[in-house]
């Protein structure tokens, strides 16, 4: 890695990889990468966070000269980061294997009582947000991409419905309708699981 | 709705933020700018995406043109230029363009 004097800003840094000095890119990749892992390994599953990651690292340096730098680097980083992941979501719906069946098939696990309480107590409650996670997991799968992105990001982390249309470039018509239903589906395999 | 209940949400929260964090390799990372530095310069990438940019942002400027030529020629019927070439065409070996130019 090439080392930058003086001022290593984003910008200065891109303005150096635009420039022609490619190795200046890997200052960005250091610096954003555990936020590009973290970002992308909340939507895709584990096997394809490292693929998903590299992915928007290529994309960023593939779009590096449409940065119009009115918003910051980060939240571009992230819009991107969202997207790969959302076309890596479609691509493993795609070729999906978990069936809605496998779960309510199996009785041994109380979901009521999973998703409802809470005990206080730490080895109990790691347990059992182990077992809610599984779950989680296998009901959110059944969603189609659309609405489990949109699910995730505003039902989950919190996003406004803006916030989300801007990180996935819908309009926010599409992330709200994507959002209802999104709610209804996941409402419905939950309760028939339960 | 289920999954409005505050304590409902709060665990389905608390199970979707209990993901192990994958660590970053420095294997991961070389993979990336190996990647990265057998693609092309990023500033020099621009003219294949800008023109395709571009002949998509000037297609509905061009359709419009299209249904207005199309207008015109229907409007105004052959125009000189259409019946030289008419004639051009159609017997090439006799046509001396210079007959059309003098009358």
């Amino acid at each position: 890695m090439t080392d930058i004097p003086g001022d290593n800003s984003d910008t200065t840094i891109i303005d150096r990889v635009l420039g022609g000095d490619i190795n200046a890119f890997e200052h960005l990749v250091t610096k954003y990468r555990s936020h590009v892992f973290r970002t992308v390994g909340r939507h895709v599953p584990d096997g394809c966070v490292e693929e998903t990651a590299q992915d928007t690292f290529i994309r960023t340096y593939l779009g590096l000269s449409g940065f119009s730098r009115r918003s910051g680097f980060k939240q571009w980083l992230t819009a991107i980061a969202i997207r790969a992941s959302y076309d890596c979501l479609r691509r493993i719906y795609r070729s999906r294997e978990t069936l809605f069946t496998d779960l309510t098939r199996n009785g041994e696990i109380d979901y009521e009582h999973l998703i409802a309480d809470y005990s206080g107590n730490r080895h109990v409650e790691n347990r059992r947000t182990a077992a809610l996670k599984e779950l989680l997991e296998a009901a959110m799968a059944q969603l189609k991409p659309p609405e489990k992105m949109v699910m995730e990001l505003v039902y989950f982390e919190g996003f406004s419905h803006r916030e989300a249309a801007d990180l996935l470039g819908w309009s926010v018509a599409n992330v709200k309708i994507r959002s209802y239903r999104g709610r209804k589906k996941l409402n419905t395999i939950l309760k028939e699981i339960m | 709705m289920l999954l409005d209940d505050k304590k409902i949400r709060q665990n389905l929260i608390r199970a979707y933020q209990n993901r192990l964090e994958i660590p970053v390799s420095d294997a991961w990372q070389q993979n990336v700018m190996r990647e990265i530095r057998g693609i092309m310069p990023a500033g020099s990438i621009s003219w294949s995406t800008d023109f395709s940019a571009s002949v998509w942002r000037l297609a509905p400027a061009a359709g419009l043109l299209l249904i207005l030529l199309l207008i015109g020629a229907v409007w105004f019927g052959p125009s000189a230029e259409t019946v030289i070439a008419d004639m051009f065409l159609q017997n090439p070996v006799d046509f001396i363009f210079g007959d059309i130019l003098m009358g």
